[in-house]
């Protein structure tokens, strides 16, 4: 990331310190995934309800985990999720 | 005229009704006190009559003849020649009694980074209030204001609300007028009401939302929503957010969310969000959108300035002296973001990230009335505590999900952890339910 540059649009001079710190927050929201990937419906939304996770999965003849919630609910999910 | 000797002549106006002289000037003095120690307000006003309830309104909202800093010394000295909307709507029926402290142009989450004084949380004046509408959140909290009005945009009203022990709401996207209002992230960026209690927030939210006007406005009607506020919802689903409940949250407040949130009485499941992805998403858009519109501060239409040889060494100049680090650092991110060459790897994934993010969510609300979690994943941290900006980032991480997808979310006191008040947040598809359900929490916790 040439800072310079961004300095110059930014119109600011800074400090070697907040370089340093621009950069980290550049490194850290660089890990956002690429749009086909995760975020999406499937990685987003595992909806935890018994009903709905149970028939789809049976459905689609998926394995299904089974798990007691933190509250004492049995929980049924497949594994896909 | 010092702040404190104005807030006494103001409280000396309000409480003219009291009889016992004594009292009442023993009552000033310890509000006054209060307001030095606590530095809730940047600038207090001397009305001359009382109108109605007492209101502070956040440094970023305008206020004609009234100074709006954002906290920052470049617009120091400025002062609007118009009301804000939402301002515009309650000034005929509150009695205006100051502007209050946020973070230096609301970038924060711990409401004490104005470039004019630290302001304090109201329950430890060694913790941070929560930001960035912190100087609302303590005033509230202190009881030097009835109502106040915050600006929320990815949980400025519902952070300092959850960190000082008040209620504090944001409505959905457009639902308030932004006319007057000076921008973080426009595409987010909400007026939020804020009070000690539901119906001070319903309230106040009757008075500032829906109508039609101007082009920031929603053209909704205008709506009370006090006269439903009482009538408990007859069937309701609420979701339990499985990250609200698990690392980074602090088991403390997770437990103790947990064990509030089956006052509410309604079937509950659980899900699970991707909430890290969201948080870094919002910054990305944010620098962006934030990067554009500081551009106007250029020390030449409003507020300070610094010489320089050129125009431009003016510029940069007084942007350089007289911006905060922390504005200064989303402004570099901002430009970085959006360069021809990296625009594609930031901007553009982000913003799909988050139109993603929105769909799926109201896919999810359409099974379920409500998402129930914790406001904030810790109790309020230290003043000086967080120098690291990624770990200031991190504690926004509950508050966005409803900023993100543009709905209504509010957080409501639920007890506390080390004697710090925790907040109760509900996440709902409209702002009449969030604040029904809300209410009737509140009557059942109040039973115990």
């Amino acid at each position: 990331m040439k800072i310079i540059k961004v300095c110059r649009t930014a119109r600011l001079a800074v400090s070697e310190e907040l370089e340093r710190s621009v950069s980290r927050v550049l490194e850290w929201a660089d890990a956002l995934p690429e749009p086909k990937e995760g975020l999406g419906k499937k990685q987003a939304f595992p909806v935890f309800r018994k009903d709905d996770a149970f028939k789809d999965a049976e459905k689609k003849k998926q394995i299904i985990l089974q798990f007691t919630s933190r509250r004492g609910r049995k929980c049924l999910v497949p594994r896909s999720l | 005229m010092s702040c404190s000797k104005k807030l006494m002549k103001t409280r000396d106006i309000l409480l003219m009704d009291k009889e016992d002289l004594e009292d009442r000037i023993h009552y000033q003095l310890e509000l006054a006190k209060r307001a030095e120690e606590y530095h809730p307000f940047v600038w207090t006003s001397e009305p001359d009559k009382v109108l109605g309830p007492s209101i502070g309104i956040k440094d970023t909202i305008a206020v004609k003849g009234a100074p709006m800093t954002c906290c920052s010394r470049i617009l120091q000295g400025h002062v609007p020649v118009y009301d804000a909307t939402a301002y515009a709507r309650v000034k005929e029926h509150t009695t205006l009694l100051g502007k209050t402290s946020c973070d230096s142009f609301a970038c924060g989450s711990s409401g004490a980074t104005s470039d004019f004084g630290v302001t304090r949380n109201a329950h430890d004046p060694l913790r941070v209030p929560g930001g960035s509408s912190g100087g609302s959140a303590t005033a509230l909290a202190l009881g030097l204001v009835d109502l106040a009005l915050g600006t929320d945009t990815f949980g400025s009203v519902r952070a300092p609300a959850s960190f000082s022990g008040v209620v504090g709401l944001r409505p959905s996207y457009g639902l308030v007028s932004r006319k007057g209002l000076v921008d973080l992230c426009m595409s987010m960026d909400t007026i939020g009401p804020m009070a000690r209690d539901v119906y001070g927030v319903a309230y106040l939210l009757s008075m500032i939302a829906g109508g039609k006007g101007d082009l920031t406005v929603s053209i909704t009607q205008q709506k009370d929503y006090t006269s439903q506020l009482e009538k408990p919802l007859a069937h309701k689903h609420v979701l339990l957010l499985k990250e609200g409940f698990e690392d980074p949250v602090d088991p403390r407040i997770a437990r103790l969310v947990e064990k509030e949130a089956d006052k509410i009485n309604a079937e509950t499941s659980e899900i699970s969000l991707s909430l890290e992805q969201v948080v870094k998403a919002y910054y990305v858009v944010m620098s962006a959108e934030f990067a554009s519109s500081m551009q106007r501060y250029d020390g030449i239409r409003y507020g300070k300035s610094k010489d320089g040889k050129t125009f431009e060494d003016q510029v940069v100049s007084t942007r350089t002296q007289f911006l905060s680090e922390e504005v200064k650092r989303r402004i570099l991110v901002g430009a970085a973001v959006t360069m021809a060459e990296y625009k594609e790897k930031y901007y553009s994934r982000a913003k799909k990230a988050i139109e993603r993010f929105k769909q799926s969510l109201k896919t999810t609300l359409q099974s379920t009335d409500f998402i129930v979690c914790p406001t904030m994943p810790c109790v309020p941290w230290k003043i000086g505590e967080i120098q690291d900006p990624l770990k200031e980032y991190a504690s926004d991480l509950l508050t966005g999900i409803a900023s993100a997808a543009g709905l209504p979310a509010i957080s409501v006191p639920c007890g506390t952890v080390q004697g710090l008040p925790i907040g109760l947040q509900i996440i709902g598809k409209d702002d009449e339910s969030v604040l029904r359900v809300a209410r009737e929490y509140e009557k059942e916790r109040d039973k115990e």
